[in-house]
């Protein structure tokens, strides 16, 4: 049986979409068989993040309203062995599906997949609902800035009022030449202010960008931010893997040296 | 809002963060908090010597209870103030 996870944040805009492609690749990249599911229906980014946005035929909606089968609508990455793509629908709205089905379609998932990774729209709504519905474990992203660690604070919340107790939080686009100068919050300062695990902090890193308009996750540049996914993905599979050091103010520099050293 | 270099914005954002957070994890509004804090010192204070500057105000949603951390000033500190 695999793992349900499902990558939330309740602020838009702080990277939900891109956590779940690279993570999405990460895992397969380990050997993982994945699938990524785009809940937010009416607003689906998934595909075009993943470069799959050309082969759609099929959607989520389709599955569940039974016009195809689950594996017509899969469509598998040809870059990453075991990575597919559940997208869903451009065309209907959010109360479009009902949490009972999402939690039946992931059941379904769960037989065939290492890992189901279930993108969240953003807001606390019923596209949210839907999100959650047959999760057991949630990701929550969120950025060093005030407002989007409020919403974090309250998704923290309804997904430990919805029962889902294994939380942990990606603090996404961080600068350390912000933290180094006191006007960015720390990792540290954000996991003390949401009294969550953490699992990855992801530097704000011109590279995911480029990834993004090429729809190529996790391309080979051995950049900041993807090491930081890899990183990711290896703690979700259960290794123990160190944090890198973005948020002590002195190391700042030599670990940017490192880094530009290549070592 | 001018920021000194003493007080850069991340101190900001965290005290702000904490009062909000603080606020809506117990529904009650920040302005009542502040009410609330103040009288508990005031309380506390009435009969041993608190420490104003380090009190702690937190809310843990895990036991839903109110902490308050009301670090309480040694005699020889007491005198040191005076």
């Amino acid at each position: 049986m695999g793992e349900v996870i499902v990558i939330t944040s309740g602020k838009g805009g702080v990277g939900k979409t891109t956590s779940a492609a690279n993570i999405g690749t990460g895992l397969a990249q380990l050997g993982k068989k994945v699938v990524m599911v785009d809940t937010d229906i009416g607003l689906r980014n998934l595909d075009v993040v993943m470069g799959l946005e050309n082969r759609i035929v099929y959607n989520m909606i389709d599955v569940i309203s039974g016009n195809c089968r689950l594996k017509q609508a899969l469509i598998a990455d040809r870059r990453v062995e075991g990575l597919f793509l559940l997208p869903t629908a451009q065309t209907k709205d959010k109360s479009a599906v009902t949490p009972q089905q999402i939690k039946k379609l992931t059941e379904q998932l769960q037989e065939e997949f290492d890992y189901v990774l279930m993108d969240s729209p953003a807001g606390i709504e019923q596209g949210f609902q839907n999100a959650i519905a047959g999760a057991s474990r949630a990701l929550v992203v969120t950025t060093p800035e005030v407002s989007a660690i409020r919403d974090a604070d309250r998704i923290i919340g309804l997904l430990e009022a919805n029962g889902i107790r294994n939380i942990q939080l990606i603090i996404n686009r961080l600068r350390p030449d912000m933290i180094a100068r006191g006007d960015m919050m720390t990792v540290d300062d954000v996991v003390d202010i949401l009294a969550v695990d953490l699992i990855g902090a992801i530097p704000d890193d011109e590279q995911i960008v480029v990834a993004t308009n090429q729809g190529a996750p996790l391309s080979g540049k051995d950049s900041m931010a993807e090491n930081a996914y890899r990183n990711i993905c290896r703690r979700i599979a259960g290794e123990e893997v160190p944090f890198l050091d973005l948020n002590k103010k002195k190391k700042f520099f030599s670990k940017l040296a490192d880094v530009f050293m290549g070592k | 809002m001018i920021l000194s270099k003493k007080h850069p914005s991340r101190e900001f954002a965290k005290d702000r963060l904490k009062t909000v957070l603080l606020s809506e994890r117990m529904d009650c509004s920040a302005q009542m908090l502040i009410m609330m804090q103040n009288d508990l010192i005031q309380a506390v204070g009435k009969y041993i010597p608190v420490d104003t500057q380090h009190i702690k105000f937190r809310f843990v949603p895990e036991t839903h209870t109110l902490e308050a951390v009301i670090p309480v000033l040694h005699a020889q500190e007491k005198k040191q103030d005076l």
